[in-house]
This record gives C-alpha cells, sequence and structure tokens, in this order.
C-alpha cells in the first residue's frame, strides 16, 4: 500500500531527527498559510501555534529580502540564550520549521534540513 | 467580547479599517498572518457555539455558521451552502464576504474569510483541515467558494 502524503512527509521529518541527533528538539512541515501538516515538535509546544508564527516568519523575512533586493529567501533563523528556530521553504507549498537545542551545531543542521525541505517539496 | 463596552457604536465598525488592517498585516508579514487570524476565529467560533462534534449535517452546519457569521451575526460573510464531499472534504459558498468587498484582484482574495472557515471545519470535524479559494467575487464572480480538506 502506497505511502500516504503525510506519512512521507513524517519519514523525512524523523530521517532529519536522527541524523541531526541531539542537536534538534523538534521539526515540522508547515503549509505556506501556516497550517501543520506533520509536527514531531516536543508535547509542550503548541503545534498550531508554532505552524502559524513559522509561517509569519517567512512571510517578513521574504518581505524585508524583497525590500532589500538581495535575492530569494533560502531561510529564517531566531537565536535565543537556550535556543534556536529555523524556518525555510520546502518547496512552493510548504516550509520546514526546525527546533535547535542550545549549541547545536547550525552548520551540519542546515544542510540536512535543507536535503529534507527538497525532500518534503517533492512530496507535495 | 460580549461586553465591548461601546454604548454608541455597539460591535459592529466598518469594511474601510478592516480592510486597512488586513492589508497593512498582509503587506508587512505576508497573507499566513491574516489566514491564521482567521482560522483562529473559526476554531473560537466553534467552541462558543458548542459546535465540536457537531452533527456533520453540512446543511445545520451552514445554519449555526450563518447564524453566527452572517446578517444576525457579526456580518463576516453570508453562508449560503456547505457541501460534503465523499473524500471527507467540503465545499462552502459564501457571498457578501468583508475579505472581498470593493475589492477587485486577478487573483483569489480572500483569507481572514477562508482561514475561519478551514478552522471552524476544522474543529467541528477534529480533522486537520487545508483549505484554498477556488472561485473568488474579488474577480468578478457571484460569490466566493472554499474547498475544504482533510491532510490525506
Amino acid at each position: 500500500m502506497a505511502m500516504s502524503r503525510q506519512d512521507q512527509i513524517a519519514a523525512v521529518l524523523d530521517r532529519l531527527a536522527s541524523s541531526a541527533g541531539n542537536d534538534v528538539s523538534g521539526v515540522a512541515a508547515v503549509s505556506m498559510d501556516g497550517i501543520v501538516l506533520v509536527s514531531k515538535m516536543s508535547a509542550d509546544v503548541n503545534a498550531d501555534r508554532m505552524g502559524a508564527v513559522a509561517a509569519t516568519m517567512m512571510g517578513v523575512t521574504r518581505r524585508v529580502v524583497g525590500e532589500l533586493k538581495i535575492g530569494a529567501t533560502e531561510e529564517t533563523i531566531i537565536k535565543a540564550d537556550n535556543g534556536l528556530f529555523m524556518v525555510l521553504p520546502a518547496g512552493d507549498q510548504s516550509l520546514l520549521a526546525v527546533n535547535l537545542r542550545q549549541g547545536a551545531n547550525l552548520g551540519l543542521v542546515r544542510i540536512e534540513a535543507r536535503d529534507a525541505a527538497k525532500a518534503i517539496g517533492l512530496v507535495l | 467580547m460580549s461586553d465591548v463596552n461601546r454604548p454608541t457604536l455597539g460591535p459592529l465598525m466598518s469594511l474601510i479599517c478592516f480592510h486597512s488592517l488586513r492589508q497593512g498585516a498582509e503587506d508587512n508579514a505576508g497573507r499566513a498572518l491574516v489566514v491564521a487570524a482567521g482560522r483562529q476565529r473559526g476554531q473560537e467560533l466553534v467552541d462558543a457555539l458548542s459546535l465540536r462534534g457537531f452533527s456533520q449535517d453540512p446543511e445545520a452546519i451552514r445554519q449555526k455558521l450563518d447564524a453566527a457569521l452572517g446578517v444576525d451575526g457579526t456580518r463576516l460573510c453570508l453562508v449560503q451552502s456547505v457541501e460534503a464531499k465523499a473524500d471527507g472534504s467540503y465545499e462552502i459558498h459564501i457571498t457578501e464576504g468583508a475579505c472581498c468587498a470593493g475589492v477587485s484582484s486577478d487573483e483569489p482574495y480572500c483569507a481572514f474569510t477562508l482561514g475561519a472557515f478551514i478552522g471552524a471545519m476544522s474543529a467541528i470535524t477534529d480533522r486537520r483541515m487545508l483549505g484554498h479559494e477556488s472561485v473568488c467575487s474579488a474577480m468578478g464572480a457571484t460569490e466566493c467558494v472554499y474547498q475544504i480538506a482533510p491532510l490525506d
């Protein structure tokens, strides 16, 4: 039996979380309108709210990028004193949101996240 | 919101201010912000009306939503029909939607109103739903039509 799109996206998110090891505390795929497609965020995160915020972050970033005329948006990252939150486009229809722990290897996670985003874009 | 503390003006305001708020938010932060606000409104409405897990009878849903959002409600729009499809999706027809009142666009323009119905149908059915607008009165149609479908 063919895997549903949700199952395929979940598999991509699981791979990302697994390859990033302890650096990643949660991942989610979100529609461009902020609707959570699949969430692997920790239980204390309100996934619905996180999806809306992630899509809004991408919207704000795209407007900044547009105003400054610095090309196409590749990712947006928020750094706090106890972790990071990264959002990147996953094809035309969705976004990938990644929650990283403090001290995470950002370079490595970015590479893994880009691959995952590309894979999600192909599913949708 | 039941006690709005506006003894003179009451609970309603002009579409001019609604459009300014919507357009300003969308210009600066993107459409997702407006859709998300609509979804939240739809979910809160369903909770306020105690419609979670409500009868799946589409006409009963239409009547409840129209009473809350239509001429006797907040006047977001008139809910003309709610059609349930075999795959679990819904097609919703509305007229006089606030999002596209007086607006002319070359692409579907509803964001808050669409979000409200996505949020409402998600809450009623307790399923995660995606939605898009297949017909929009801002593009010259006589009504707006929303396609709201469960994920997979």
